[in-house]
């Protein structure tokens, strides 16, 4: 094949997921044509989408082998850390519905909102309504209020 | 004009797709061997003058429709 390279893959070296991700990534720079070679190989075929010269297409070469390495390693560590992703998306499901259903519990919060509770008493008696204080018949009595009524005023 | 792909390798939904696809720009007929490959035959085309390079875009969707397919990363 013209303006092309060919790459044969050892299946226990690179299976077909890693083939597929390195493919994947290379199907926007350049035409990719994949088979089989019998039971233990692959065929992949890079073409330039535009004509190449020899050391472009190697250099297309040893990228996609770069490519197969890094896929390679990355299913690797996928496989390695699947247990733990397993175990954290597990756990945080669990917390969020364990959070739902029981009531909310802090010990610490609550003896800080007892502690706070002077706030409750009032010496100067800000709290208390006016009437409740002075009584509507009392008003007379309370300072600066006497003459301002004008019943009693005298001309 | 004919192409074969690989059905261990090309899923032959991901391939019919493709066709359905690609029906404004050519008129395909897939069909699955006994040897082990799809074949797509293109029987007319819109512009006869792009027939390789519509045959090496059309390849290249239909691995990219069976890796999206395949796919579990």
């Amino acid at each position: 094949m013209e303006n092309a390279i060919e790459l044969k893959l050892d299946k226990k070296i690179y299976p077909l997921e890693v083939v597929y991700g390195a493919c994947y990534n290379f199907i926007d720079r350049c035409y990719v044509f994949l088979d089989r070679d019998g039971n233990d190989a692959f065929v992949v075929q890079l073409k330039g989408k535009s004509p190449l010269d020899k050391e472009a297409l190697e250099a297309l070469r040893g990228e996609f082998a770069n490519e197969l390495i890094n896929q390679g390693l990355r299913k690797k560590i996928s496989q390695q850390n699947q247990r733990l992703r397993e175990y954290i998306v597990s756990r945080a499901l669990f917390s969020a519905e364990t959070l739902a259903e029981a009531p909310y519990e802090d010990e610490e919060l609550e003896e800080e909102l007892e502690l706070d509770e002077d706030f409750l008493d009032d010496p100067l008696q800000i709290a208390v309504p006016w009437d409740e204080k002075y009584g509507k018949d009392k008003k007379a009595e309370t300072p600066g209020t006497g003459g301002a009524e004008g019943g009693e005023a005298k001309p | 004009m004919t192409v074969r792909l690989n059905s261990k390798l090309y899923s032959l939904r991901a391939v019919r797709q493709c066709v359905k696809d690609y029906a404004e720009l050519a008129d395909m007929a897939v069909e699955k061997s006994e040897d082990g490959y799809i074949r797509v035959s293109v029987k007319t085309l819109k512009d006869e003058a792009a027939r390789d390079q519509l045959m090496d875009e059309f390849c290249n969707y239909a691995l990219h429709r069976t890796i999206e397919e395949k796919k579990k990363w």
